[in-house]
């Protein structure tokens, strides 16, 4: 019922300057490629990040409206510490956080990062577009 | 002079240590030679050379007024002497025979020793082999999640439709798809599992849980969608309202779910489940029963073992790594608890597994501080 309200999107139409901008985080291709895929659904504006760094240089620069955080990724900064430091800064404290992670983490760990939602890889894509457009729309 | 002789017998009975130690200190007091008894090997054979060799040197042995026994008649105190005599030669055999057990004992020893060397170090390497065989089953399984993860959520979005509808044959296709790879990912999930808990990462973290609503509930919660999808339904039932446990919750989590998807992949389509947890004996035990074919009792203990497939599952569904069960008996017994399986074949199937309830002084504290709070929230 749901699929049947969406239309088949344009391809390649997210150059619309009131898009919502996602920024999707995650250090594999293809799991980026596959939530891209899947956002694209909506015409949201994908932006992408492969590392915890990249991700927080992004959330600063370019003002995501959601970020799809996975949590384990390479470097120093993984993305509890990347959820953490978005909301302990006031500028960026509002931006909802999703985390689409392979491993399920302690709730202890979860209350002190304080991520909007969870998903648990694997996940149904069409569960995560419906979240997003119910924060986002 | 025959108490002398049977003196020195008698301590060196007494003595303990090295037979052969001894046997020589025996021969030394009797001027005997064990040049002479080399060769030996039976008893009767040794008895007769130390009794010819004594009556051969009779007069030379202490005491002086012994006549021989061959050439006139025994006195009583001859009587005596060669009594001593055949004592001396008993005791000599029992200790050649003595020495040569205990030179046995010490080759047999010497072998163990040797081999306990050897199986420590056949040990030692088998260890390291499997701990980079778990390395390496750990990384290719980590490795290929990723992409079969991808796969998944674009076969879900053909299936959906949202790539462009897809006719009959196509939309097919894609559930066979998508079938596959969620096992495959099942599977590679167990194989995670068990390269932790093997190399001992999944170090048990516990703590005070509330069984019931801190983990079965949510984990049922979690899979609800597969239960949908196969129309079975979960009824949880419990002797209590709370049941506290002192116990790793992420491995419990596993636990559950590996029971629960195996109710989902072998119960029967629009079956039921049913989850019962009772209070046993300072046991919290949870017994999970689904409707189904089961499985035939003489399977029963194999279910649990490593890389075990029952063949009489192989037509009914797709592989799997046959670990979910195994991991999920180790963490159970690491928990200091056991788990075990029942089943009317064409009926029903059950695993139970019990694992230790908290004391009781500190459940009733913690139900108590549960009723303040409650008590506090009603009263503003």
């Amino acid at each position: 019922m749901k699929n049947a309200q969406r239309p088949l999107r344009a391809r390649g139409d997210n150059s619309n300057a009131k898009c919502k901008k996602v920024l999707i985080v995650d250090d594999e291709p293809e799991i980026r490629a596959m939530i891209k895929e899947t956002l694209a659904i909506d015409d949201y504006c994908i932006l992408e990040a492969d590392s915890g760094e990249n991700a927080l240089a992004k959330v600063l620069s370019e003002r995501p409206d959601l970020v799809l955080l996975d949590v384990k990724l390479p470097g120093i900064l993984d993305g509890l510490d990347v959820c953490r430091q978005m909301k302990h800064n006031p500028h960026t404290r509002t931006i909802p956080v999703f985390f689409v992670t392979a491993i399920q983490l302690p709730p202890e760990r979860l209350k002190l990062a304080t991520p909007d939602e969870v998903f648990i890889k694997p996940f149904s894509p069409i569960s995560l577009l419906d979240k997003v457009s119910e924060v986002l729309d | 002079m025959n108490d002398k002789i049977t003196e020195s017998v008698d301590s060196l009975l007494e003595r303990y240590g090295d037979p052969e130690l001894r046997m020589k200190e025996l021969f030394r007091n009797y001027n005997l030679s064990l040049e002479l008894i080399k060769n030996v090997t039976n008893s009767q054979d040794l008895l007769d050379l130390i009794l010819r060799e004594y009556l051969d040197r009779f007069d030379e042995l202490p005491g002086k007024d012994f006549v021989h026994p061959t050439e006139g008649t025994f006195s009583i105190a001859d009587r005596e002497k060669f009594r001593s005599l055949v004592m001396f030669a008993t005791q000599a055999i029992l200790l050649k025979e003595n020495a040569e057990i205990f030179h046995a004992l010490e080759q047999n020893n010497q072998e163990l020793i040797q081999t306990t060397e050897e199986l420590k170090r056949a040990n030692e390497k088998l260890k390291k082999m499997n701990a980079q065989y778990l390395n390496m089953l750990g990384f290719v399984s980590h490795e290929l999640r990723s992409p079969l993860i991808s796969i998944l959520g674009f076969a879900e979005l053909l299936d959906e439709n949202l790539l462009g509808s897809l006719n009959e044959e196509q939309s097919k296709a894609i559930k066979v798809i998508m079938r596959s790879t969620k096992g495959l990912i099942d599977m590679i999930q167990n194989y995670l599992d068990l390269a932790k808990i093997e190399q001992g990462e999944l170090k048990i973290k516990p703590k005070t849980l509330e069984l019931i609503h801190d983990v079965l509930l949510p984990t049922i919660e979690q899979m609800r969608e597969q239960f949908v999808k196969r129309n079975m339904a979960v009824t949880v039932e419990s002797s209590t309202e709370q049941m506290y446990v002192n116990a790793d919750e992420e491995l419990l989590k596993i636990v559950l779910v590996n029971i629960l998807s195996n109710a989902v992949k072998y119960g029967e389509e629009n079956g039921k489940v049913e989850v019962v947890v009772t209070d046993r004996d300072g046991f919290c035990r949870v017994s999970i029963t689904n409707t189904g074919i089961g499985v035939p009792k003489e399977e029963l203990l194999k279910i649990f073992g490593k890389f075990t497939r029952l063949d009489f599952q192989e037509s009914q569904c797709s592989r799997g790594a046959g670990l979910g069960l195994y991991n999920t008996q180790c963490i159970i017994e690491h928990h200091g608890g056991k788990i075990w399986a029942e089943s009317e074949y064409g009926k029903w199937f059950r695993i139970n597994f019990e694992i230790p309830l908290l004391l009781k002084d500190v459940q009733k504290i913690q139900s108590e501080d549960c009723l303040v709070e409650t008590q506090n929230s009603s009263t503003p």
